[in-house]
């Protein structure tokens, strides 16, 4: 792969909060323009929590950019350490909520410490490791941790309280792995470009995905030559973050048809991920899937393949504007590197075929 | 439908920018609220946050990035500490909710709704009217909210931090590692 260049905010298309969103873009036109253009944009869209940052740090890491050179970095290091805090806090909170009480009296001091005064600093202190570890062992948080789907709280969880030892140390120093797992919400939108061969640049952008986020799409709608939609998998049981009492699932379909039948975009090809893969099938391990869609056939409900075709034909009838030969569906693991490498290049080359086709 | 929240988004951003610009030039070189939250990183987002300049330029910085909302916040909940006059802060109050705590808010944040104290928030406000303006309301009712705020701005900071490492290191002794 070649040079990259990473651009948080792309100097010649800044784009500026006053502008009217509906004005001509003068870099404007889509896909019919696209094939003449040295530059092909990217929009990764999707609700929020479904894998957009995560697929777009991926490939920041296997381009060598970004965090690969940056793991020291004290932001880093805090947003880690406040994953593992909030986790912890929303665990604790959902003990009271749901009436699940933590059984050891030790457990209970120290969940008390971190509803009121624990700081991301304290966790300096390898002692905290050991705390930290026995309430997450504690038979009412892992009672509580059973019943997720009843609160809000981060994939990210489990993982972060495997690794506590390291965390919990002066000398800490984030993995990739942990910066990949680690969740961060992404606030507004960043961009990075990259070289794909033929004197084209791919423009990859990344935007936040809760509803006050979703109105700052717009501002990149004008110069889009393909989207990338992610939805979770493994939501179906799920509640909003920002509106706790709507379902996920529900919501990614009302955003998903917002965009795939948008005017806009009746001429780029459009990618359907559906994210979480690994997570799905965990889930459906032990958790009923036909519980949440009636017209789901309940004896098919621990295939997981049966399950994501059910899911894909719920997404594609959502469709009735885009094409459906320019629409391609895919699925994905975006904390897998290797299946994060391998489907990003699947959706460039799907991508590249398509604006050749125009 | 995008459309017409882009629109209105934009129409509130033009007006309550400039407002909050001004509100915090006012104010940025009184006393701050120095309650310690977070590890180290906070801190550095205080300090850029507590210095007229830096405040300034990281502002402009988030909003290339589409993202001012939180550093708007954190400005009008400084001003919103300092106000003296009840009846002033209660309309700051009510402005503030307004602009970017209720749902649909033009300038609404990207926020936990069933925690950070807001249904507290969101219920003083629905139960004040035009006339009522008596209320007492304390100084820290943001308090959880502006925490969340610097938590926010991380994400954006961190890559502020790689644009302007040296000045930052230099003038506030804002250091990477």
């Amino acid at each position: 792969m070649g040079n990259i260049v990473v651009s948080p905010h792309d100097k010649e298309g800044q784009h500026h909060m006053m502008a009217t969103p509906t004005s001509n873009n003068p870099n404007g036109g889509s896909a019919a323009t696209a094939k003449n253009k040295s530059e092909i944009t990217v929009l990764l869209l999707g609700a929020g929590e479904s894998g957009k940052s995560t697929l777009f740090k991926q490939v920041q890491f296997f381009h060598g950019v970004g965090i690969t050179h940056d793991q020291e970095r004290i932001e880093l290091i805090e947003i880690v350490r406040l994953n593992v805090l909030e986790n912890a806090k929303n665990l604790v909170a959902a003990t009271q909520h749901l009436n699940i009480p933590i059984e050891q009296p030790e457990n209970r001091e120290t969940a008390k410490l971190i509803i009121n005064s624990l700081n991301t600093n304290d966790l300096e202190d390898p002692s905290w490791s050991k705390r930290l570890y026995s309430l997450w062992k504690d038979a009412g948080i892992q009672k509580a941790y059973e019943n997720r789907e009843k609160f809000q709280l981060y994939d990210s969880t489990e993982y972060l309280f495997e690794n506590l030892d390291r965390i919990c140390s002066d000398k800490y120093v984030p993995t990739v792995v942990d910066v990949i797992r680690t969740r961060t919400k992404t606030i507004g939108i960043t961009d990075m470009k990259f070289d794909v061969g033929d004197g084209k640049q791919l423009r990859l952008v990344d935007v936040g995905g809760q509803r006050n986020e979703r109105r700052k799409w717009i501002h990149f709608f004008n110069t889009v030559d393909a989207v990338v939609f992610l939805t979770s998998l493994s939501e179906f049981d799920l509640n909003l973050y920002e509106d706790n009492g709507y379902w996920r699932v529900k919501e990614s379909l009302r955003v998903f048809n917002e965009v795939v039948n948008n005017a806009l975009f009746y001429k780029v090809p459009f990618v359907l991920l559906f994210n979480k893969r690994d997570l799905f099938e965990k889930k459906i391990a032990t958790k009923s899937f036909s519980k949440y869609f009636s017209g789901f056939n309940e004896a098919e409900e621990k295939n997981p393949v049966a399950c994501i075709e059910y899911m894909t034909k719920l997404f594609l009838n959502e469709i009735t504007e885009h094409p459906l030969d320019t629409v391609s569906v895919k699925t994905l693991s975006a904390i897998d590197h290797d299946n994060s490498k391998q489907v990003f290049e699947e959706v460039k080359q799907f991508i590249m075929t398509q604006q050749h086709r125009e | 439908m995008f459309i017409v929240f882009g629109c209105i988004w934009d129409t509130f951003v033009a007006h309550f920018l400039p407002v909050f610009i001004y509100q915090r030039s006012t104010s940025s070189s009184k006393p701050r609220d120095s309650q310690s939250s977070g590890g180290n990183s906070s801190n550095h987002i205080k300090k850029c946050l507590t210095s007229k300049k830096w405040n300034s330029k990281f502002l402009l910085f988030n909003e290339k990035s589409y993202c001012p909302e939180d550093v708007m916040m954190w400005n009008a909940i400084e001003q919103f500490k300092m106000i003296k006059s009840n009846k002033k802060r209660v309309e700051l109050f009510r402005t503030i909710v307004k602009t970017y705590v209720i749902l649909g808010a033009p300038l609404e944040l990207n926020i936990a709704r069933s925690t950070n104290g807001i249904p507290e928030i969101i219920e003083i406000y629905n139960s004040m009217n035009g006339t009522n303006l008596e209320s007492i309301i304390s100084i820290s009712i943001f308090n959880e909210i502006q925490q969340v705020c610097e938590h926010n701005m991380l994400d954006s900071f961190y890559r502020f931090h790689s644009e302007f490492g040296k000045e930052l290191e230099k003038e506030l002794s804002i250091k990477m590692d």
